[in-house]
């Protein structure tokens, strides 16, 4: 019954990308309009230059034909792969984001790592000993985990971490060999971690504390299962429900995390791309950008859908119970 | 009077009323977020000008004359955080509270009308949700222009979508509740089910994600001024104060990280607070015995 | 399982005086001839938190042999759960034991660490939930509950398939013959069925104690029959110590073979079932007994405690149910008594046992005679809600639809009173519903009086808006959730009046005559709900709903969640609401003794369909349908029921 309707399931999903990518480039292209005096205004950032000039401009970014041609020409290039060229360095906006692409994934995939691995077996501690000093020495590094800003968390711990201690480097992203990536994206991929993991153990307690209160937990125990498993496979089984009802926020927190680590960290990645296309109204890039992140945030969802399925038996695809 | 309501009648045992008063901690986070109030209304006449340079005297350490030290302008670091005060409380005060409204409105009406009222309501919640609010935030002030108004009114609009969902959560349990029946059938008026009854009901959680919007504003709003977006150069505002001092993080790391640890200081209070608010009333401790 | 003899039931002793060294002899050599299985003395459990410690149990002494069925009965607050979680060492967190010993098998039980406590729960005892649809794990195969069961300890590893053999065996034990059970998730199967592999979950280690806290109350009438069957029978096949933790007397008589009645943290009286069934000694047991409304006969005398159930902290220092009795003297305030031994296996509370006995007795007898009155002749009246040819059809999740009602004509009477009576899924809520307004029929008419409102599909009744809504007014099952926790009584009751135009003072004294019509003081209105109990909640859901001045009070198990010493006080008030006021009543119920007490016509409904009607006399002396002879065969240990004061042998 279940295993069927997930190849379907999943090619129902990724043809939402679709009207999603339509819906997010639409909205970005409806943006440009709305800025004062037209995208070459943005063009030419303040910038005085002739008239002529201007016109050559706009021929050269197809900006003399109507909003309604440009769209449709930028959407048939992005079928093609391609997605036009930077307003201020005319190179591929395509080139620019495959080349920053891999960083911000791994910093991602640090970040994410780190935060499950460390919030939910924390969060099931604090909630296997609710009310204790452990407990609320989770909560309160939980707390004080999601109240900190990750351009505060990178800047503290570059200080401590990169000059004080000197354990890692101050700056960029290493030599290119993959030891000194790792080593530099090190840093940067745990501050990424700190918000996020704040929110994972929060969840994971609640969602924990909710379960040890069932009776299924205290009927397990009567029946004499070991503590380890009626925590692991009656507790936390079911715990990671709400677990990956949160991850979507998950998902968000440390997209947007990156901006900030990447800038003040130097590195080149999506991230900080996006901060020098938005300071220099370089719409292409932003362009660009927008429909990556909106399709990064399918595909993530997605990934939770199938993880809620694996977890759960009651979903069935195309449906989950509304609880 | 205890903000949590769920108890348990019956004349047998109940160890409830145990936490009624909060926990240290809560209480210095109210304190800590009450002093920053105090400080944001009379305390810029007394700490002195956050624009005053002194060419001779920049990016000097702490000193008598100026604790933190002085920026690279030469202007005394707790002058500028003390200036900041206002605009970093004023801004997540105004998201947090239109999504107080927003949120007790939309929840409980999609959890009370059901039917097609809530299926649009949610859907546009879920979109909304699954969208990056402080990008788009970056990328339209940016682009646009606007400033800090602009950059509230953008975070106000992705801020109540987590709200809403959790009101109609609570909404929704209240509403088969028998005495939510019986008052339909009683004929009393669809509003007042809904904003005298259900509201005063999942009131508690509405505090709760009060202060929790307002954390999450206070560092959304921080991030943008800290990019140089939202405000003009040289205002003294948190996120722009520590990123002008940047440069300074290994010469004088305090002054550096100051409005940093000001930021986490205030966010960390009033997550206090939301967050043991959130937790009593979704947890009560309750304690039968018997059927 | 060879000492069944120490269970021998043939010589049910009576309740004859034995001298003084008789009595410490059978205090000290505990009940029997075989060592008792687990013994608990003078347990003392109480609650801590920062405003002080509660105590939920005063000093109980228990003891249970090999192959014996021992019964807890008591009502909410009494402590028998919480007696139960002490026994497995599962108390939640904040409650201790705090005085006392747990014994099993000469073993101090609370002496040990948590971790070899943990070692005596599953293949020693074990302890079965009431409800069985959160009791298991609702993310693993019913077969796998039992496998881990049998994998308890590491000797006995078994291989893929032989442990799945083995799930199908020991589901059949319980009653499954279907081995497809073992590979479905709990959610698949009917609460029947759950609380079936709960069972065979917990045998799974072969315990030689079962404690069952209240395994059939989540069930339907006639699973609970099957469920207590079953309980007995496999008690007897393993010869299995069992633990029947109840709130129904009639449950216990039927399952067990020795009785602890308890009452406010202590035990008041311990004996034989059919001692303590035939001749209670504790005024608490003999009010209990006659509290409990019965399905045989219409009673013209509904008896019932008045009070409510102290805290046993409050009283500490006297006998527990004081408050409550009827032949209360100053000796019982003095101290509190102990359980003094008052025949063979018998134990009674009460300091009063030798003055009171024959006051007892008498009361028995002239309550017996209140048996049998005959109701009120139906006759023909005006109907003020009639039902026709209703169906209601739900949507459920995938266009999936479940049909509640499947063309139902019923009609009630001015001054008439109604019941529906069926078991979940027989579509008897949603009828009521419906007649009430909070759900709209999918075809069909009902008419109210000279108002009708037909069914429109997706659209909320109003007909003629909310005038035609007041005249039916509905009573829900639980007291706890059916008043605004924020809202002061007289508030909630003076609210539907204020929206109908009332003058505030006039609401005001309307409130208060209201609250003194239900039974209440008028102080009352002032109060918030969390401070009442459930009986005085229901009285106020009750003068609320009249506020309206309704025609039709639909009562949706308005007694199911009452402890049956408060229940008789809301029917009572039913009774007189429909006497005095001529309130049509539409009782909607599960319960058959209800039924009989309080219905004029009864209607059998059996999924979605009415499956008989008539008088409820004929109804329940002569059922014609198959399936109400079912319901009927199901009601517990009605055969042993009180009229057997009289010399009835039980069965």
């Amino acid at each position: 019954m279940r295993g069927r309707g997930i190849g379907a399931y999943v090619i129902r999903r990724l043809a939402l990308l679709i009207p999603i990518v339509l819906l997010i480039s639409l909205a970005v292209f409806l943006l440009t309009s709305l800025i004062p005096g037209g995208a070459v205004a943005a063009l030419l950032d303040g910038r005085a230059t002739s008239d002529a000039n201007v016109k050559a401009l706009r021929v050269k970014f197809g900006l003399d034909k109507p909003l309604i041609t440009q769209y449709w020409d930028w959407l048939v290039g992005v079928l093609h792969g391609d997605l036009g060229r930077s307003f201020r360095t005319s190179q591929l906006v395509s080139n620019s984001i495959k080349d920053r692409f891999s960083l911000t994934i791994v910093l991602n995939s640090i970040g994410l790592v780190i935060a499950v691995v460390i919030g939910v077996p924390l969060g099931t501690w604090a909630a296997m000993h609710r009310g204790s000093t452990k407990d609320r020495t989770v909560v309160g590094f939980s707390i004080l985990g999601s109240s900190s800003p990750s351009f505060v968390a990178a800047l503290v711990f570059l200080w401590i971490f990169a000059q004080k201690l000197n354990w890692f480097p101050l700056f960029g992203a290493g030599d290119g060999s993959w030891s000194d990536r790792l080593y530099h994206l090190t840093l940067p991929g745990i501050v990424m971690a700190i918000a996020p993991m704040g929110l994972v153990m929060k969840i994971t307690r609640a969602a924990m504390l909710d379960q040890i209160g069932q009776d299924h937990i205290a009927f397990a125990r009567a029946r004499g299962l070991s503590e380890r498993r009626v925590i692991l496979v009656y507790g936390l089984r079911n715990a990671l429900i709400p677990v990956l009802t949160a991850a979507g926020l998950l998902f968000v927190g440390l997209l947007t995390g990156t901006v900030f680590v990447e800038s003040v960290f130097g590195l080149p990645g999506l991230g900080s791309l996006l901060i020098s296309a938005v300071r220099s109204s370089d719409l292409p890039v932003i362009q660009g950008l927008a429909l990556i992140i909106g399709i990064w945030i399918v595909l993530a969802n997605l990934i939770i859908d199938l993880g809620y399925a694996l977890v759960d038996p009651r979903v069935d695809f195309g449906r989950r119970e509304e609880r | 009077m205890t903000v949590a309501t769920i108890t348990t009648a019956q004349p047998t045992l109940r160890i409830r009323k145990r936490r009624t008063r909060p926990p240290l901690s809560v209480a210095l986070g109210i304190g800590f977020f009450l002093s920053i109030v105090v400080v944001s209304l009379i305390g810029r006449s007394w700490a002195g000008s956050p624009t005053a340079q002194s060419l001779r005297e920049t990016s000097k350490p702490p000193s008598g004359a100026h604790w933190l030290g002085t920026d690279a302008l030469g202007r005394d670091i707790v002058a500028r955080v003390l200036a900041g005060t206002n605009t970093a409380i004023l801004g997540p005060l105004l998201i947090a509270a239109s999504g107080l409204i927003l949120s007790s409105l939309l929840g409980i009406a999609a959890a009370y009308l059901g039917g097609l009222t809530d299926t649009v309501i949610m859907r546009w919640v879920d979109f909304m949700l699954a969208l990056p609010g402080l990008l788009v935030a970056i990328v339209v002030v940016s682009v646009l222009g606007g400033g800090y108004a602009m950059a509230i009114v953008l975070l106000s609009i992705f801020n109540v979508q987590g709200d809403i969902r959790i009101v109609r959560g609570a909404a929704i349990e209240q509403k088969p509740l028998p005495y939510i029946e019986a008052l339909r059938s009683l004929g009393i008026k669809r509003r007042r089910i809904m904003f005298r009854h259900i509201l005063p009901n999942v009131a508690p959680i509405l505090v709760a994600n009060f202060a929790i919007d307002f954390a999450l504003a206070l560092v959304a709003l921080a991030g943008l001024s800290f990019l140089g977006l939202g405000s003009e150069p040289g205002t003294p505002e948190w996120g722009a104060i520590l990123a002008e001092n940047q440069s300074i993080l290994f010469s004088n790391p305090a002054a550096s990280l100051a409005p940093g640890v000001v930021i986490i200081l205030l966010a960390v209070s009033v997550n206090l607070v939301g967050d043991w608010i959130y937790d009593r009333y979704s947890a009560p401790e309750r304690l039968t015995s018997g059927s | 399982m060879t000492d069944n003899d120490v269970v021998d039931s043939s010589n049910v002793p009576e309740t004859d005086r034995l001298t003084e060294s008789d009595v410490h002899s059978a205090r000290m050599s505990s009940f029997g001839a075989a060592a008792p299985l687990l013994e608990v003395n003078d347990l003392v459990v109480a609650a801590h938190g920062s405003a002080g410690s509660t105590t939920i149990l005063s000093g109980v002494d228990l003891s249970i042999r090999p192959g014996e069925t021992v019964g807890i009965v008591g009502e909410s607050g009494s402590g028998k759960s919480m007696l139960s979680k002490a026994i497995v060492g599962l108390l939640p967190a904040g409650v201790q034991q705090t005085n006392g010993s747990i014994t099993f098998e000469s073993i101090a039980l609370d002496s040990l660490s948590a971790r070899a406590r943990a070692t005596y729960r599953g293949d020693k005892m074990t302890l079965l939930f009431q409800d069985p649809f959160t009791s298991l794990n609702p993310l693993l195969h019913c077969g796998k509950h039992i496998i881990e069961g049998l994998q308890l300890r590491a000797d006995k590893k078994l291989s893929r398939a032989a442990a799945r053999a083995a799930a199908i065996s020991r589901l059949a034990e319980v009653g499954i013959d279907d081995p497809t059970v073992v590979d479905r998730y709990p959610f698949q199967l009917s609460g029947g069925m759950r609380q079936r592999v709960a069972l065979a979950a917990a045998l799974a280690g072969d315990p030689q104690l079962l404690l069952a806290d209240e395994p059939s109350t989540a069930l339907d009438v006639t699973t609970q029959a099957e469920i207590l069957d079953l309980l007995r029978r496999t008690q007897e096949a393993r010869g299995m110590s069992l633990i029947l933790i109840t709130h129904d007397l009639r449950v216990a008589f039927s399952v067990c073979d020795r009785v602890y009645v308890m009452y406010a943290g202590s035990v008041l009286e311990v004996g034989n079932a059919r001692d303590v069934q035939h001749a209670p000694l504790h005024p608490y047991t003999h009010g209990l007994l006659l509290s409990e409304p019965t399905a045989r006969h219409r009673q013209a005398d509904l008896r019932s405690i008045e009070g409510t159930v102290p805290r046993p902290d409050d009283i500490a220092a006297q006998c527990a149910f004081t408050a409550r009795c009827r032949w209360a003297a100053d000796e019982c305030r003095e101290a509190r008594p102990e359980l003094l031994p008052v025949g063979r296996e018998r134990w009674s509370r009460c300091v009063r046992l030798d003055a009171i006995a024959g006051d007892l007795h008498d009361d028995r007898i002239a309550f017996a005679a209140g048996l049998g009155v005959a109701p009120k002749p139906v006759t023909e009246v005006a109907a003020i809600a009639t039902v026709i040819d209703v169906h209601k059809t739900f949507q459920v999740a995938r266009g999936r639809e479940v049909h509640a009602l499947r063309g139902v004509s019923i009609s009630v009477g001015r001054g008439e009173s109604v019941g529906l009576v069926g078991e979940s899924g027989s579509g008897k809520t949603t009828l009521g519903r419906c007649i009430a307004g909070l759900e709209v029929p999918t075809s069909g008419t009902i008419s109210l009086e000279r108002i009708t409102a037909d069914g429109v599909a997706g659209r909320e009744i109003r007909p003629l808006d909310r005038e035609a809504r007041r005249l039916v007014q509905i009573i829900f099952q639980d007291p706890y959730s059916s008043l605004d926790p924020r809202q002061r009584i007289g508030t909630a009751i003076a609210e539907p009046l204020l929206q109908m135009g009332v003058a505030k003072d006039a609401a005001n004294r309307r409130a208060s005559e209201l609250l003194e019509r239900v039974g209440l003081p008028a102080s009352y209105a002032r109060r918030r709900p969390d401070a009442l109990s459930g009986g005085e909640r229901q009285r106020i859901a009750i003068a609320r709903a009249l506020s309206v001045e309704p025609q039709l009070l639909v009562c949706d198990e308005p007694v199911s969640a009452l402890d049956v010493s408060v229940q008789a006080q809301i029917l009572r008030l039913f009774r007189s609401l429909k006497d005095d006021l001529g309130l049509s009543l539409l009782f909607i119920t599960h319960d058959l003794a209800v039924v009989r007490q309080v219905v004029d016509t009864v209607h059998i409904l059996y999924r979605g369909e009415v499956v008989e009607s008539g008088p409820v006399d004929e109804v329940m002396d002569h059922p014609q349908h198959e399936y109400t002879r079912r319901l009927i065969a199901s009601i517990p240990g009605e055969d042993h029921d009180i009229a057997a004061t009289q010399g009835e042998t039980p069965v």
